[in-house]
C-alpha cells in the first residue's frame, strides 16, 4: 500500500494533474501490476507467521498435556494397599498378637502355625492377596500377590530353649546364678535324709519356705529383668543331685517380617 | 490509501482496486477463521476429556488416600484391652473430592468410600484384631471424621461418624 501511495503522490506532485493522464497511468500499469502480485503475496504473509503461531500454542498445549500426564503418573499411587501391608504388619507384631510373645517379639512356635490361622488370627487379611515373610522364610501366600507393596519390619523371634542345671553346693556356699535369665524356674529339691531346706531366696527374697522342709517340685516366677542368683537355705549339706534348677531361657534372633499386600 | 478522485475511474479500474483490497481481507478472515476454530478446538479438547479426566485421576487419587487414612485412624483408634474401654479419635480428611461431597461407610468390618462419580471410590478392611467385634457407622465429608470406640474386654465396638 505505501508503495502505491508514494507512486501515487510522486506521480501527483511531479506531474499536474490531468494533462499527461495516459503517460502517467501507462507508467503506473507495470508498476500496479508488481504491486498488485507483491500485495496480494504480501497480504497472505501475515498467513505463514500465523500458522506457526497456531503450531506454537497447539504444540505447547500439547507439551503441556504431556507434562500434566508425566506428573499425574508420577503420582500414582496405591495408599490402601500400603496402608493394608502397614496395618496388617503393625497388628502381626502387636503386644496382644496372637503370634507375639511381647511387642516385637514373635514366638517362633506360633509363627509356623500362622499358615493355618491366619485367617482366625486376622479376621481382616481374608480376600486379601497378601505374602508374609520372615527372612527368606514364606510363613503365608494368599492370592497372587506379584508386585504390591511390601511393609518390612524389624522384629526379634524368640525360640524356647530348655536347660537344666544340677548345681553343686559347698557347706559354705549354698547360692547358685541362672547363667540365662528366663521368667520362670523350676525348682525340683530332693534332700537327703537329714536335711531340711527351709529357704529358697531368689536375690534375697524369699520365694519358699516351710520350716517342715521343702520337697518336691515349685515353680519360681523370676523377673525377666535381672540375673536370678538363687539361695537354698537349709539345715545340713545338699550334695550333688539334690536341686535341680530346670529354666527356659529364650534365644532371640533378629528378622525381618515382611508384609506384601496387593490389592 | 489511493485517491480515486486523483485518478480517472475508468483508467484505473474497478477490478484493479477489488484485487487490491480481497487480499488482506481473505488472509484476515482466514486468519480470524483459524484463530476461532484451533481456540475452539484446544477449549474442547481441555474442558471436555482432558481437564475432567485430570479431575478424576485426581479424585481417585485423593478418595484412595481418605480411604486410607480413614483405615489408619480406625485402626490406631483401637485402645488397649480393659475392661471398659471408650475411645475416640479423630481425623481430618478432605471435605469434597472432585467438587462432591462423599461418605465413607463401614459395613461388615470395611470400610466403603463412596462419591458420585464412578470412578472415585473403593474399600478396604482396617487389620483390627479380633476382638473388635463390629465396624459400623457412616460418615458424611461435610463433618469432622470420628472413630469411636466402646466395650469392654471380651469385645469392642467401633462406630464411625461425625457425631461424638
Amino acid at each position: 500500500m505505501t508503495t502505491t501511495d508514494r507512486t501515487g503522490s510522486r506521480g501527483s506532485t511531479t506531474k499536474s494533474r490531468g494533462t499527461d493522464s495516459t503517460t502517467q497511468s501507462e507508467r503506473i500499469r507495470p508498476d500496479s501490476r508488481r504491486d498488485s502480485e507483491s500485495t496480494s503475496s504480501r497480504g497472505q504473509a501475515n498467513l505463514p507467521a500465523f500458522a506457526i503461531a497456531v503450531l506454537v500454542v497447539t504444540s505447547t498445549a500439547t507439551l503441556a498435556l504431556l507434562v500434566a500426564d508425566g506428573a499425574f503418573v508420577a503420582a500414582d499411587r496405591e495408599p490402601i494397599e500400603r496402608q493394608q501391608a502397614a496395618g496388617f504388619a503393625a497388628a502381626m507384631v502387636d503386644a496382644e498378637s496372637p503370634l507375639t510373645l511381647r511387642a516385637n517379639v514373635l514366638n517362633s512356635t506360633r509363627v509356623t502355625s500362622l499358615d493355618g490361622s491366619l485367617d482366625s488370627w486376622f479376621p481382616a487379611a481374608a480376600g486379601v492377596d497378601i505374602r508374609v515373610t520372615l527372612g527368606d522364610r514364606v510363613l503365608v501366600e494368599r492370592g497372587t500377590p506379584s508386585g504390591g507393596t511390601t511393609i518390612r519390619r524389624l522384629v526379634l523371634v524368640s525360640t524356647p530353649d530348655r536347660r537344666t542345671i544340677e548345681p553343686v553346693f559347698s557347706s559354705s556356699e549354698t547360692a547358685v546364678t541362672l547363667p540365662r535369665r528366663a521368667d520362670s524356674v523350676v525348682v525340683s529339691i530332693t534332700p537327703p535324709d537329714g536335711t531340711l531346706v527351709t529357704t529358697v531366696r531368689v536375690n534375697e527374697r524369699v520365694v519358699l519356705h516351710d520350716p517342715a522342709g521343702l520337697a518336691g517340685t515349685y515353680t519360681v516366677a523370676l523377673s525377666r529383668f535381672e540375673t536370678a542368683s538363687l539361695r537354698f537355705e537349709t539345715t545340713g549339706t545338699l550334695p550333688a543331685g539334690s536341686v535341680r534348677l530346670s529354666y527356659r531361657p529364650t534365644a532371640t534372633r533378629k528378622a525381618v517380617l515382611g508384609v506384601t499386600v496387593d490389592a | 490509501m489511493s485517491r480515486p478522485s486523483a485518478r480517472p475511474s475508468e483508467t484505473i479500474g474497478r477490478g484493479w482496486l477489488d484485487d487490491r483490497a480481497v487480499a488482506p481481507a481473505v488472509g484476515k478472515t482466514l486468519e480470524i477463521g483459524i484463530g476461532v476454530v484451533v481456540l475452539a478446538l484446544l477449549a474442547t479438547t481441555l474442558y471436555g476429556s482432558v481437564i475432567p479426566g485430570y479431575r478424576t485421576a485426581a479424585g481417585a487419587e485423593l478418595g484412595d488416600r481418605a480411604l486410607a487414612r480413614a483405615v489408619e485412624t480406625t485402626e490406631s483408634a483401637l485402645p488397649p484391652e480393659g475392661v471398659s474401654v471408650t475411645a475416640s479419635r479423630t481425623a481430618s480428611l478432605p471435605t469434597t473430592i472432585r467438587g462432591a461431597t462423599y461418605g465413607i461407610e463401614a459395613k461388615s468390618m470395611r470400610l466403603e468410600l463412596r462419591h458420585p462419580h464412578p470412578r472415585i471410590g473403593g474399600s478396604a478392611s482396617p487389620a483390627v484384631p479380633a476382638r473388635v467385634l463390629d465396624i459400623r457407622g457412616s460418615w458424611r465429608s461435610t463433618d469432622p471424621f470420628r472413630v469411636t470406640v466402646a466395650g469392654n474386654h471380651s469385645g469392642v465396638t467401633m462406630t464411625i461418624g461425625g457425631d461424638t
